[in-house]
């Protein structure tokens, strides 16, 4: 594919690809429905922001770096949810659109999700510089080996689709040179991952991850964590900033190995019920309950009467 | 002037400030982190309180909760698990305190002698070690673990595996024991009860079975600091080197500084000498930003195998051989759990207390686990998700499928009864290797300076040191399959960086190591290190912290001999316990 872009758009290729691939445009139509109007379509995006028939919209589009913060919350918040299902399925909708459920809630249930996000914002003090260079590489990398994303997918999302595409990419370039959050970064490249391996998939939630199954999410993991990766090759693809480039491999490894870890760590402790004036719970975990654990808790125990004995009665050696 | 400042109150920084304090120096300790006077008041036993590392009590951070932890870039993938403030690493640490294998010493003689890293050997005997091993052992106290539901289900396992009990302290053969562990042992109701209201002290002493060193020792509740059943610093050498003067004649109490970052080590070039010399240091407060300054005769660096190194290099110290924060080793850590169909105790009584070590591979240890930190460590691998995908590893073993992490309704099915599990942690005699290391990120910065940069390339890592993981492996499945498990899961782990060792290592040869044989810098007159920095490889395999409180001991002797004109005392003194009632009465005295 030499250019993936319609003929008159002013975006290059590689931040159509970025913008379109990583849920950012999907995401911002389903927050804002009535900036998108209607257009014929291709059936992709249902229920994400078609249908507006309001005329005269479209010259009234401008995208705010407010507008675009709610929007990447959201995608990122979408995307954290199907994460934490693919780790720890439960009853809820991710874990059932996935194809893998349990009949018990899973971490969703115990909200692991929150825990995840706000972990990865605190987990690396990523500088404002070095996250733009990461999507502008991104960017570039995806102008010269672009995904299979079509010609006109910007209009799936209604007819002035092309334009509110050039608006995001505008408000995007303010929104990193603020205050971006990691969560949003994380969210976007496994979006991107997503889309990269598996093309636009439809289904209910903007975040393009969440609509795989549980067997296609384990293919985005596993190139996410190849030695290989297509995406640890586009992060250096051209970061002039030497540090950044030597740096920027090693903090992704870090954060992808975070965002599995953690899943399982957040969803089976005290989080979701710890209360921090007391230092205790107000209930039971669900964790607690999922692993029988503790089965009289709270009130939490000081001891057990676990004890034995010595082994062969040896106080000493 | 002071006679000595200490940087650093973790696990290797009061055993030389309670040592010199006894023999009346004037010392003075720097702690970047937490002072933890309280914890009966501040702790909890609940796991994200306690051991997140972004936001939990016990991280690597400052005192201020509400201030973010402190970063370390990683260079490749894996996990810190450290710990600031008094105590260091010790706050969460589970005891254990077996010696390190005899082979990984000069002048070791047995048939299995070139079955370890025998490049990069204790520049001194295990002989001349023994006496210091002694002396921490009775100071701390090590005692002998009582046996809970998963000590038996372990023991018996490793019995119908073939395996024969260790009775000494030495590692002489290949075989399994109860732990040598720095916790006083169950007394009164401890143990025998899970009754709150009869387990205050003294009713209970010592360990209640509580299941919870991973979120720090504050147990028995109502007991002295100094009788708290864990023998983290915080509870055992730090006491005691805050009431030296109170429980030893001539003994002088330490000053203890608290949210105090070193950034500086200062040093002057004097006339006739061919060496710098270390004349203080600079350090910040975290919390208002204030500035300090202090001259000593003799600094000693603790503050950990990431921290010593990014001092040093923060400090625009000499590092001639380029060994600075180089050799750093890990033991490998790996993961192997087994799934029974009754009750093995995997989440009840102590949180590790029993073991196998195998001379020239490394050792194993049953751990309870609460069940965050199960499925944490059932989540985290380098061989990708069990089932689905392998990162072009994924072993096989004795374990059943492939290694990699359990994920999914997997997960769930593993994690639905955690008294049904048993894990064992794999400690691997892992090799020195020069790019294992640990330097200065060029992106990243904190109020302190370049923050530190962490490298330890898992899948470069030494052929022998593989080997040893798998081996281990092999035989915690062995175990567990002898036990009776109906499934065990290997996890193969990425980097859990929790028994860091030897990136600042004494040696023999001054061409690979940066401290010689009383670990004074070969670079820095009057510098030293007393922590697991300083060791000189991964010990064999057993868990490092009391041979670093051993040679912690042994350089407070030489900086003794060596700078105050002192004589040696261990082997020929005695030591007073910890738990002495001298001390006990001294701690409550002064308040502590």
């Amino acid at each position: 594919m030499s250019d993936n872009k319609p003929s008159d758009s002013t975006l290059n290729s590689g931040r159509r690809q970025l913008l379109i691939g990583s849920g950012i445009l999907g995401a911002a139509a389903a927050v804002n429905p009535g900036m998108v109007l209607a257009s014929p379509g291709r059936g992709r995006w249902k229920g994400k922001g078609r249908g507006s028939n309001q005329p005269g919209l479209e010259e009234n589009v401008d995208w705010t770096v407010d507008q675009l913060r709610t929007a990447l919350d959201a995608l990122a918040s979408d995307t954290f949810f199907s994460i934490i299902a693919f780790a720890v399925p439960g009853n809820d909708p991710w874990s059932e659109y996935q194809g893998v459920s349990t009949a018990m809630p899973g971490g969703i249930g115990t909200r692991a999700d929150l825990y995840l996000s706000g972990g990865v914002n605190l987990l690396v003090p990523l500088p404002a510089a070095f996250m733009q260079e990461l999507l502008n590489s991104i960017g570039n990398y995806l102008g010269s080996y672009p995904m299979d994303i079509p010609d006109m997918a910007a209009e799936d999302v209604g007819e002035n689709g092309e334009w509110i595409l050039e608006n995001l990419d505008s408000s995007l370039g303010q929104y990193l040179e603020g205050t971006a959050s990691n969560t949003v970064l994380i969210a976007l490249l496994v979006n991107l991952a997503a889309t990269r391996l598996h093309g636009q998939v439809d289904g209910p939630f903007p975040s393009p991850f969440a609509n795989l199954g549980w067997e296609q999410k384990a293919k985005v993991f596993e190139e996410l964590e190849s030695q290989s990766s297509w995406l640890k090759r586009a992060i250096v693809w051209n970061i002039s900033n030497r540090d950044y480039r030597e740096a920027a491999p090693g903090v992704l490894q870090g954060i992808i190995s975070f965002l599995m870890r953690i899943p399982g760590f957040g969803s089976y402790c005290e989080f979701a019920v710890f209360d921090a004036a007391n230092r205790t719970i107000v209930q039971r975990p669900l964790g607690w309950v999922l692993s029988q654990y503790r089965p009289d808790a709270p009130p939490l125990p000081i001891g057990s009467d676990d004890f034995i004995g010595y082994y062969q009665g040896r106080r000493s050696v | 002037m002071r006679d000595v400042i200490i940087i650093g109150a973790g696990g290797g920084g009061p055993v030389m400030a309670k040592e010199l304090a006894e023999r009346g120096l004037d010392v003075l300790v720097l702690e970047a982190g937490a002072r933890h006077a309280d914890p009966e008041n501040e702790w909890s036993s609940l796991e994200n309180h306690m051991n997140s590392s972004l936001t939990g009590k016990l991280r690597y951070g400052p005192a201020d909760p509400a201030k973010p932890a402190w970063y370390r870039e990683q260079a490749s993938s894996g996990s810190l698990s450290q710990v600031s403030g008094v105590g260091g690493t010790t706050l969460h640490y589970y005891g254990n305190s077996p010696r390190a294998m005899p082979g990984v010493f000069s002048g070791y003689r047995g048939r299995d002698r070139s079955a370890y890293d025998t490049r990069h050997l204790f520049p001194f005997s295990y002989d001349e070690m023994r006496k210091y091993y002694e002396w921490t052992e009775a100071t701390l106290p090590v005692q002998t673990a009582a046996m809970g539901t998963k000590e038996k289900a372990f023991f018996d396992g490793a019995a119908a595996a073939g395996l024969s009990p260790i009775t000494g302290k030495d590692i002489t053969h290949a075989g399994f024991r109860p732990q040598e562990n720095a916790i006083l042992q169950p007394g009164g109701n401890a143990g025998k009860t899970s009754d709150s209201s009869q387990l205050t002290y003294p009713n209970a002493t010592g360990c209640t079975l509580c299941g919870h060193c991973f979120q720090g020792c504050m147990l028995p509740q109502g007991a002295p600091r100094n009788l708290k059943a864990r023998r983290s610093t915080d509870n055992s050498y730090t006491p005691m080197a805050l009431t030296a003067d109170l429980w030893k004649p001539g003994g002088k109490a330490i000053t203890l500084i608290t949210d105090a970052y070193v950034t500086r080590i200062r040093t002057e070039r004097r006339w006739g000498r061919r060496m710098q010399v270390a004349t203080g240091v600079e350090w910040r407060d975290v919390n208002t930003g204030e500035r300090h300054s202090e001259d000593a005769k003799v600094v000693v660096m603790a503050g950990g195998c990431i921290e010593n190194p990014r001092l040093w290099t923060n400090s625009g110290l000499p590092d001639p051989n380029g060994w600075v924060g180089r050799g750093l080793t890990d033991h490998a850590l790996d993961w192997v759990v087994g799934v029974f169909d009754h009750d093995v105790g995997g989440a009840r009584g102590t949180a590790c207390s029993s073991r196998a070590d195998f001379p020239g591979y490394g050792s194993i240890q049953n751990t309870a686990n609460t069940p965050g930190i199960a499925a944490n460590n059932l989540t985290n691998s380098d061989s990708g998700i069990r089932g689905a995908y392998t990162n072009g590893l994924g072993n096989s073993g004795a374990w059943d499928g492939d290694s990699g992490r359990v994920y999914g309704e997997e997960l769930k099915d593993v994690m639905s009864d955690i008294n049904r599990q048993m894990s064992i942690l794999i400690l691997t005699d892992d090799d020195v290797e020069r790019q294992n290391k640990v330097d200065v990120s060029s992106v990243f910065t904190d109020e302190q300076g370049p923050v530190a940069r962490v490298n330890i390339d898992k899948r470069s890592r030494s052929l022998r040191t593989q080997r040893n993981r798998n081996y281990l492996a092999n035989k915690a499945a062995e175990i567990m399959r002898a036990a009776g498990a109906t499934k065990i899961v290997r996890a193969d782990w990425a980097p859990v960086l929790l028994h860091l060792q030897s990136s600042m290592r004494m040696g023999d040869r001054a061409n690979n190591s940066v401290l010689d044989e009383n670990c004074e810098s070969r670079a820095v007159e009057g510098l030293f290190i007393a922590d697991h920095s300083a060791l000189p490889n991964a010990l064999g395999g057993p868990n490092p912290t009391l041979t670093s409180q051993a040679l912690a001991t042994r350089t407070a002797e030489k900086i003794f001999q060596n700078y105050f004109g002192g004589t040696p005392w261990v082997g020929i003194e005695n030591p007073v316990c910890s738990i002495d009632d001298i001390v006990t009465q001294a701690v409550i005295q002064r308040g502590l």
